[in-house]
């Protein structure tokens, strides 16, 4: 095993019980309630909504939940990533060992800010699936979840995954220098860090703004939010309507979610994805730096 | 400078900021030594060790086992066992965790010998580090860098707040399973007593300065201690000895070489103890003029 991936085994051993439980509860609790809660759904509450229509539903929005719940936990223990082994007092231990800062850094960012967004959303992908069905057994009957078009709904969901998890590292990318310059504040300034770049870039865009008409800070902050938004859904999906109108689309689907991630890779070719890029390599710099300095 | 010493250090300094830790030091630890690193509370042992370790920059020439520690950290640490002063383990992990990241870090880390190493404490495999005393986190410490077949070992104040019996046992398992007459190791202690037998050298640092570096073998044939009457106090005292005390309810001094003879006749010669001379040769000298 390689001493990047036993760094990166070292955050799976700390973390994973977390991380599963933030993943694996909401949806699991989703499941247990379907056929145990004392909500009701009939085919006419759920309007003409057809049972393929209930089962894209759910293959779209339990994913989204788990990532947006996953990220939501992951984006407020960003900041205190860059100082969890002084914090702990295990600092010197790791020091101790034979492994470059730029490697242990790198190994904590890949796996919190990357691959457990990626995880986040395969594991939702997978239980999307048993909620789908709960969901149009509960609903249609039995009898419907095995009449799904599943020669359609494979690789549309299949062709959904890949994109969503393309997305997520493209985001990854438009977010890396906001999430990388909380983590370098929080190194250098302690728990005054997030606060501190937070006031920062607030009163240099109103000050920059009013007395000098430049908007740059806002705008640069906005472009990065907007393309990881983008990265993740380019274009809205047409609206469907009816049984007619899903299959239509489900056969449409890969096509679709392939030209939608050319959109969002094309995003790339603009200066802020520059900008992103070197402000990531500066705040990871800063961050090596700062953990050199431990000794 | 030669590459056979383990340790080469010429006009050496380190600095905190605008702090002086270590000042224009110079030594050298050969293969098979085992040295103690004497020094009070700030006289800059943990700096030196930093140093030495390539996780605090240095002026002057340094080379640990061939390499430049600071520049070359990461392939030193390969050759080179290390526990820091405030050496925590991570209190998440499981012992066996451990033992999986040594393994996956450290190319010479035996995972095998560790858990041989484990089996003579009371650790288990599947203790969380959280939940064992500080006395097994420290044995549980040694277990796992004694099974690294490394060439040098620096421990920093390893047994810092652990009970009699636990100190024995640390020391038990590093001079049984890890020296074996080819590797060194530098151990910096306040326990001087208690490591005396185990050491073959002795450093002593004083304000960042290195007041003394010997072998124990040479520290017999060089210091002398002389224990006298009272009466014989103002005589002894006019021979300048780098120490005057008391030691078993008797008047006694303390020289650098053999005192004159008319000196040595007035009392009796003595071997004296490490730590006498760590007081002797680390006190401050207006504080030395006090002792009567």
């Amino acid at each position: 095993m390689s001493r990047f991936n036993t760094l990166l085994l070292r955050e799976w051993m700390q973390h994973h019980r977390g991380w599963l439980v933030l993943m694996l509860a909401p949806p699991l609790l989703i499941l247990l309630l379907i056929p145990f809660g004392t909500v009701e759904f009939s085919p006419g509450e759920l309007g003409t909504m057809p049972a393929v229509s209930l089962m894209m539903m759910a293959m779209a929005a339990v994913p989204a939940m788990v990532l947006g719940i996953t990220a939501f936990a992951l984006v407020f223990q960003t900041s205190g990533l860059a100082r969890r082994d002084q914090q702990d007092r295990s600092i010197e231990f790791w020091l101790s060992l034979p492994t470059s800062h730029s490697a242990s850094i790198g190994a904590t960012v890949l796996m919190h800010l990357v691959l457990v967004p990626l995880l986040a959303v395969a594991v939702g992908a997978l239980l999307s699936q048993f909620i789908g069905l709960a969901m149009v057994w509960k609903v249609f009957g039995i009898g419907a979840g095995f009449a799904l078009p599943w020669h359609e709904l494979i690789p549309a969901g299949l062709f959904g995954l890949l994109r969503a998890l393309f997305g997520v590292v493209l985001a990854c990318f438009w977010l890396m220098p906001l999430l990388l310059a909380a983590m370098a504040a929080s190194a250098w300034l302690k728990r005054w860090g997030a606060p501190v770049l937070a006031i920062a870039l607030s009163v240099g865009h109103k000050l920059l703004a009013t007395f000098y008409g430049i908007t740059v800070i806002g705008e640069t902050l906005r472009g990065l939010l907007v393309n990881a938004r983008q990265a993740i859904v380019h274009d809205a999906p047409p609206r469907v309507h009816g049984a007619d109108g899903a299959m239509a689309w489900l056969a449409n689907a890969p096509s679709w979610f392939m030209s939608d991630g050319l959109a969002a890779l094309r995003d790339l070719g603009q200066p802020l994805a520059l900008f992103a890029l070197l402000a990531s390599a500066a705040c990871f710099g800063l961050l090596v730096l700062r953990r050199s300095r431990n000794g | 400078m030669t590459t056979t010493n383990l340790i080469e250090a010429r006009d050496l300094s380190v600095r905190y900021g605008k702090k002086t830790a270590v000042n224009g030091i110079g030594f050298s630890v050969a293969k098979g030594r085992v040295v103690g690193l004497l020094g009070h509370n700030g006289a800059g042992k943990t700096s030196l060790m930093k140093a030495l370790v390539g996780l605090l920059p240095s002026t002057g020439e340094l080379r640990v086992l061939g390499l430049d520690p600071h520049r070359q950290r990461v392939e030193l640490l390969e050759s080179l066992c290390y526990i820091p002063d405030v050496a925590i383990l991570p209190r998440w992990a499981r012992v066996d965790q451990l033992i999986t990241i040594m393994s996956g870090l450290q190319p010479r880390f035996s995972a095998e010998r560790a858990r041989t190493l484990l089996k003579r404490t009371s650790v288990g495999p599947r203790d969380k580090v959280k939940t064992l005393s500080k006395g097994m986190v420290v044995q549980l410490h040694l277990a796992l860098i004694a099974a690294v077949d490394a060439k040098l070992m620096i421990l920093d104040e390893p047994t810092l707040g652990l009970d009699i019996l636990s100190r024995k046992s640390f020391y038990e398992m590093l001079i049984d399973e890890w020296c074996d007459g080819e590797r060194s190791v530098l151990i910096s202690t306040h326990q001087v007593e208690e490591i005396q037998p185990l050491l073959s050298d002795v450093m002593m640092l004083n304000e960042g300065r290195l007041v003394l570096s010997t072998s124990l073998v040479d520290l017999d044939q060089r210091f002398v201690g002389l224990s006298h009457d009272a009466a014989a106090a103002d005589q002894i005292a006019a021979a300048h000895p780098l120490l005057r005390y008391r030691q078993q309810g008797q008047a006694a001094a303390l020289f650098d070489g053999a005192p004159p003879a008319h000196v040595e006749a007035l009392g009796q010669r003595f071997q004296p103890s490490l730590v006498d001379l760590f007081v002797a040769l680390t006190r401050a000298p207006e504080m030395n003029r006090t002792v009567g």
